[in-house]
């Protein structure tokens, strides 16, 4: 697997123009709040930083998944995803060598966006039930990669440019638009149909920037990691050792 | 005769409904040069594809490199180029090679320029793939398909896009690569002329099925060398050629031309024999089918 991973991880250096545009693209959105209210003072700054956590699960949702299922997915485009293949490579290396890549990779692209918001954030938010900036971190980093692990699993599922797509359709469509049906339309049972929608990555990660979370918080987002990576898993696996390929 | 080094045993590959390959039996032995001819849709990139792990077969089996080893580990061992290179147009051609060198593990970076130099794009390994003509993909595709030194070359259309040099290039390329190195080639191409050049066996087939396999060495019979012979009076001739030659494999066409199928290493012998009876000569050719006419008048006869 390791010849796997070092001829990915040379590939995304050298191949492409993307990284650039995603930046690009980054600082834009998140100078939006400091270009509506460009007022520096300190308690502005904090409010601005508010209003830009606010729009994190959107972020990352929509920009750093779609990103990686872009990389992704442009191999297919290519064709070079069938390399690996031809090279004998069994369908469990081709997912983890994926996985082992670009989950890192986003995750690294996510610090560099937001980073100075996260630690902020951390900081000043590792409360609700449970103090602690350590678990929040972890429970972040685990909700991540939850986001981050289904769409590349998705994009290998996929296997066409069109798959760049994927990332918005999941985590903002059909996510927000549960949302809309459960809670717009039964406002009266919110509560029930919040803890309903906190085993979906895009609200855990929207409860995390509120600090807003619990015991069942907890599990529902170590267990709802758990379990879809697991069913994901076993699907592409199973795709890819029949070469459902197209 | 050497080990077979490819082996297919009715080997056969449906998509729903549809049957691509039926039944499919072919043996390569190594340090061959095998040709796969037949016209599209006959499931040539098929087989290829599943030479390369790309589909599974439906039924069947193949077996590689004596199946000493599972057929996964037995791809580390070959390369291939399938429908057309692959190739990251991002990238240049060196970092495409060095993506290879990664990928299948090859240690020694100098291999690059070797391959490079031996595609005949020494020149250009700093260019964007996107900048490059066909035929500069083609000699890529090519470079990266023989950078990790594989024992088996699976090839579709490799001489596509490529100018005559290039073809003939490519041609002394891959016969070096038989004759001195004992690489296996298994290709697929609609130039049969060149084929023909090239190949040490050939095998037509046509709605996924095998028509005929033969070595190049029966390449001469099947495609019926013959004398054409022209002269005043046809059927004096033919009457002539059966008392004093002894022939009896010949045909004669439209009353004009005798095709005689015998005696092709002695036509002093033949040209005395009509001479010598009074008759004038006319026209006394050595003449045969091409591997394309051949071909063809096969796959005509399976399409009936």
């Amino acid at each position: 697997m390791n010849r796997q991973i070092k001829a990915e991880w040379y590939r995304l250096v050298h191949s492409g123009h993307y990284f650039g545009f995603f930046l690009f693209v980054s600082i834009l959105i998140a100078g939006i709040p400091f270009l509506i209210n460009p007022d520096y003072s300190r308690q502005n700054l904090l409010e601005n930083l508010a209003a830009y956590g606010e729009l994190l699960p959107m972020l990352i949702g929509a920009v750093t998944c779609t990103f990686l299922a872009v990389l992704l997915c442009s191999r297919f485009g290519s064709r070079t995803a069938y390399y690996e293949i031809m090279d004998g490579a069994r369908p469990a290396k081709i997912i983890w060598s994926k996985l082992l890549v670009y989950c890192p990779l986003a995750l690294g692209l996510t610090l560099m966006q937001f980073g100075i918001f996260l630690l902020g954030i951390g900081l000043k938010n590792g409360g609700g039930e449970m103090k602690s900036p350590a678990l929040f971190a972890l429970l972040f980093l685990i909700v991540l990669l939850h986001l981050f692990s289904v769409t590349v699993m998705m994009s290998l599922l996929v296997q066409h440019p069109i798959g760049a797509a994927f990332p918005y359709a999941r985590f903002m469509l059909l996510e927000e638009l549960a949302a809309l049906i459960l809670l717009e339309l039964n406002p009266e049972k919110a509560e029930s149909f919040s803890k309903l929608l906190n085993w979906l990555p895009m609200f855990q990660l929207a409860n995390l920037v509120q600090a807003s979370y619990s015991t069942l918080f907890v599990v529902q987002v170590i267990a709802g990691f758990a379990v879809e990576f697991a069913v994901l898993y076993a699907i592409t696996f199973a795709v890819y050792k029949k070469r459902l390929l197209r | 005769m050497t080990e077979p080094i490819v082996k297919l045993h009715q080997l056969s590959k449906k998509y729903g409904k549809t049957t691509v390959l039926s039944n499919f039996d072919l043996t390569v032995e190594r340090g061959r040069i095998c040709g796969l001819i037949g016209p599209n849709g006959a499931g040539k990139t098929t087989l290829m594809k599943l030479l390369a792990g790309l589909t599974l077969p439906t039924g069947g089996s193949m077996e590689l490199f004596g199946g000493a080893e599972n057929i996964d580990e037995a791809r580390r061992r070959m390369s291939f180029m399938i429908e057309a290179p692959i190739l990251d147009p991002g990238m240049t051609a060196r970092e495409n090679l060095r993506y290879i060198r990664y990928l299948r593990g090859v240690a020694d970076e100098k291999r690059i320029d070797e391959t490079l130099a031996y595609v005949g794009l020494a020149d250009v390994g700093k260019k964007p793939v996107k900048n490059f003509s066909l035929g500069m993909k083609q000699r890529l595709g090519i470079a990266m398909a023989l950078l990790p030194r594989p024992e088996i070359l699976v090839l579709d259309e490799p001489v596509n896009g490529l100018d005559p040099e290039g073809i003939v290039e490519i041609r002394r390329m891959l016969k070096t690569l038989a004759e001195e190195q004992n690489v296996t080639v298994l290709i697929s191409s609609h130039l049969l002329s060149e084929l023909s050049e090239l190949c040490t066996d050939f095998t037509l087939m046509n709605h996924g099925k095998v028509i005929e396999s033969f070595p190049a060495e029966e390449l001469q019979t099947k495609c019926r060398n013959h004398l054409c012979i022209r002269t005043d009076n046809i059927d004096k001739t033919a009457a002539v050629l059966e008392t004093k030659l002894s022939v009896r494999e010949y045909k004669v066409v439209h009353g004009e031309e005798i095709l005689l199928f015998e005696r092709l290493d002695d036509i002093a012998a033949v040209s005395k024999a009509i001479t010598d009876s009074g008759l004038v000569l006319t026209r006394l050719e050595s003449k045969g089918e091409t591997l394309e006419e051949y071909y063809l008048s096969k796959v005509g006869a399976a399409n009936e």
